[in-house]
């Protein structure tokens, strides 16, 4: 008699804690774009009654979470290549890939400010970070800009290497790399002293979002996607260093 | 394709070897002290020491790349010693390991020390040895047990370590780019057959030298 | 060479307070109840504990003395320390074990003759073996002979026999005696077994709750203290050598200092030292010398102290020049023989309890 009532309840207590469907969903964000989507969930949430509830990480383990079944509803990548790799493996809603933001890379040093570029010309520094070419895209973006500038062979020697854009900044903000390759969206809060690389220079760093098949509020996310393209929030995201 | 290099795997090797040696060489004499000691600041140093068996590896790593930054207490002392910054540096990953696997070296060396404890110290010293002398000529051969797991743990923890290179290692080939970091760049770069097969011959490796370990302890016990 | 030592140490439940002087040479006792502080006073002795006031001398040299600030390391004291459970190292050989202290030795030192010592101590076959394949009275013997190779000015033996059976025990004894008379080592020997105390000490120090009660020499003590006496009874020592071996009669002839004693059944060698325990009940005094009794030992003797005891008895303590005799007899034997200090007399014993 008192297993019963025990599983009873204890059955009783899970349902009771069981999300609530109706008007939340998870949007998987890549972390670079994490503080910007902060401030269009704000925006949102003020007009609105429904909840964003937001999950971050690197795009590539958000990416094999969500080959596997995790339960999100919508994903903001950092790139393109697995939105699309998503979008072919026929985990993604018809027609909903698409670029909500292009990021910008910029050459930065806290030390040598403005003289940032002819630093790294003339190889006066000690150590150049950048994110992994092989598994960030602002990685990829670093080295066909050293290319381009013809650069590599001075810095090769030189180089450490952030597992993404995020640890990338660390190290330049933490002085452990005097100069670094990072997001604009990282460095503009912090000064305006750094050289913006011309976006010819390397591949645009274009981000994707996709809405996943399995997500349990289609209606909210559209609604979500269709606000992330609203004027407001355009300018929000210009604001903290994308283009559109 | 070239699918597997063997700078990662060696790296790795090295890392576990210098940071092992330099575990014994600074790590028995703590455990020895730790084992004979009375003062009151024994139970708070045993606390610290062996902090790094639950701290997030990240965390530790965290307080590294500040102290080891240039304006950090540790990385202004190695200016005197070198231009090249301590982070992204061999020597800042053996700092490193030798903080995050420290307790796994200390914790069995000082176990043994006291599994000995004070009566054959005692009888040693009736018969003219010094305290330097009785750690060497008793202690340390009736505690090759403890030496033989603190190597053990020592080498394979720091074989396995990522969240901490992850933080200060900058990920450098040839230089601080271990195995671990390189199976996780695989997988990010969703290269999986490289992942798999780094994967497989570090669980291989892990196994072989605990097997070796293992059974070598068993033999010496037998003989004695 | 005068050894002395003071110490005095408070503990929660305890005090040691002890101060006293034992001869530079023979085995002295330390005897006590259990808890009474021996192995405490023992430790300080040894240098194993520190105290609040430390006075320790053997011969010329200064071990402790709080007051000056002198405290020798202990592994520069030159104490040697045999315990009870014998430490041999277990990953030495029997050989490299004996050889511990006397290769720490200053090399002007190292000149005893460590095969004759060997011998002495029968371990010439155990010389290979390892501490685990030894039994637990050949670990003693090796710690025993150990600690003399180690040169020490002093040598403490704590309870070394205590965790042995009977015939290890009778087994060691002899190697125990051999340490006094081949290396003149002055040896401090605890105990709380009576039978030990009488064969092997030749003074003792009485201890009881961390102080001590008596001290002086164990022949003497054996009369006067009841420590002692609770045991056994009272009782008291011969000593002497065999000088004559009846192999017909089977009777032993031992010539002590002041007679002969004759003593029978037991198996003696000539030449032999022996020390004989004689219980005081089996005494009996005669005015006249009976010339016709069964009895083999008759001595002449002079009363010099009577003790009353409890149930009616009375010890008598008599001597024969330096030789101490005592008896125990009833009050009615006391009054019907008229005895008072000064009485000469012949006391009667069969010589019984043989201690080797």
């Amino acid at each position: 008699m008192k297993i019963k009532k025990a599983v009873s309840l204890t059955i009783i207590f899970l349902t009771l804690s069981l999300p609530v469907q109706a008007d939340k969903i998870r949007i998987a964000v890549a972390a670079n774009f994490y503080s910007t989507l902060s401030l269009i969930k704000n925006e949102f949430e003020k007009n609105y009654d429904d909840e964003l509830i937001i999950i971050k990480g690197s795009t590539g383990k958000l990416y094999a979470q969500i080959k596997h079944g995790a339960p999100y509803d919508i994903f903001m990548a950092a790139d393109v290549k697995r939105p699309q790799l998503l979008e072919q493996q026929g985990l993604v809603e018809d027609n909903s890939r698409y670029t909500y933001a292009k990021g910008q890379l910029v050459l930065w040093s806290p030390k040598h400010k403005d003289k940032v570029l002819s630093v790294l010309k003339n190889a006066q520094f000690k150590k150049l970070a950048m994110a992994n070419p092989k598994t960030a895209p602002y990685g990829y973006a670093a080295n066909e800009v050293l290319t381009a500038l013809n650069l590599k062979t001075v810095t090769k020697n030189k180089t450490v290497f952030g597992e993404n854009i995020a640890q990338a900044f660390q190290f330049v903000q933490s002085g452990s790399a005097d100069v670094g390759f990072v997001a604009l969206s990282y460095v503009k809060p912090v000064t305006d002293k750094y050289w913006q690389v011309p976006v010819k220079l390397y591949s645009p760093l274009k981000q994707q979002m996709v809405i996943l098949k399995r997500a349990r509020n289609k209606t909210l996310a559209g609604k979500f996607t269709r606000f992330m393209k609203s004027q407001k929030v355009i300018n929000i995201i210009k604001q903290q260093g994308y283009i559109i | 394709m070239d699918l597997i290099q063997l700078a990662p795997i060696l790296i790795t090797l090295k890392l576990a070897l210098v940071t092992t040696l330099v575990l014994l060489v600074i790590g028995t004499p703590l455990a020895w002290w730790l084992a004979n000691t009375q003062t009151r600041y024994k139970t708070p140093i045993e606390a610290i020491v062996a902090l790094p068996l639950v701290l997030p590896p990240t965390v530790l790593g965290f307080y590294l790349l500040i102290a080891f930054s240039p304006e950090g207490v540790v990385g202004q002392l190695w200016s005197y010693i070198s231009d090249d910054p301590l982070t992204f540096s061999f020597t800042g990953l053996v700092i490193g390991s030798v903080i995050y696997s420290l307790p796994f070296v200390v914790q069995p060396l000082q176990a043994s020390f006291e599994g000995i404890g004070k009566p054959l110290q005692q009888a040693a010293a009736s018969l003219g040895a010094k305290p330097l002398d009785i750690f060497f000529s008793v202690v340390l051969p009736l505690s090759y047990r403890g030496f033989f797991v603190a190597i053990t743990l020592g080498f394979a923890h720091t074989v396995g370590e990522f969240g901490v290179v992850l933080m200060i290692g900058g990920n450098i080939p040839g230089l601080t780019q271990v195995l671990s970091i390189t199976i996780y760049d695989h997988v990010e770069a969703l290269e999986y057959s490289a992942a798999h097969i780094y994967s497989a011959a570090l669980l291989l490796f892990s196994f072989i030298v605990l097997m070796v370990a293992y059974t070598a302890n068993r033999k010496i016990n037998i003989r004695l | 060479m005068a050894i002395e030592f003071k110490y005095k140490k408070s503990y929660p439940n305890f005090t040691l307070d002890c101060q006293f002087s034992i001869p530079g040479s023979g085995v002295t006792i330390l005897f006590g109840p259990s808890g009474c502080g021996k192995s405490t006073l023992l430790n300080c002795i040894a240098g194993l504990e520190k105290t609040q006031q430390a006075y320790a001398k053997i011969g010329k040299t200064i071990l402790d003395d709080k007051e000056k600030n002198i405290r020798i390391a202990v592994h520069d004291r030159r104490v040697g320390y045999v315990f009870q459970d014998s430490r041999l190292f277990s990953h030495k050989t029997v050989l490299e074990n004996l050889l511990y202290g006397y290769q720490r030795l200053k090399q002007a030192e190292q000149n005893l003759d460590i095969t004759q010592i060997f011998k002495t101590f029968s371990l010439d076959d155990l010389l290979g073996s390892y501490p685990h394949q030894l039994s637990g009275g050949q670990k003693q013997r090796v710690a025993l002979a150990r600690a003399i190779l180690s040169r020490p000015c002093l040598l403490i033996l704590d309870e070394p026999l205590s965790a042995l059976d009977y015939s290890a025990k009778q087994e060691l004894l002899p190697y125990i005696q051999t340490i006094h008379k081949e290396f003149s080592i002055p040896v401090i020997y605890v105990s709380h077994d009576i039978k030990e105390v009488l064969q092997l000490g030749d003074s003792i120090v009485l201890m009881k709750e961390g102080k001590i009660v008596d001290n002086g020499d164990l022949v003497d003590l054996c009369v006067s203290q009841p420590l002692l006496t609770e045991q056994e009874g009272a009782s008291f020592i011969l000593e002497g050598e065999v000088s004559k071996i009846n192999e017909q009669e089977k009777i032993s002839t031992v010539q002590c200092k002041e007679f002969e004693l004759h003593l029978s059944g037991n198996i003696l060698e000539e030449d032999q030292y022996v020390r004989i325990l004689v219980h005081a009940k089996d005494v009996s005094l005669t005015l006249d010398k009976a010339e016709h009794s069964s009895i083999l030992n008759i001595v002449p003797v002079e009363v010099i102290k009577i003790h009353p005891e409890k149930n009616g008895k009375h010890i008598i303590e008599c001597c024969l020049e330096k030789t101490k005799i005592i008896s125990v007899i009833s009050i009615r034997s006391l009054n019907k023989l008229n005895i008072k200090p000064g009485l000469k007399l012949f006391a009667q014993f069969k010589a019984t309890a043989l201690v080797k």
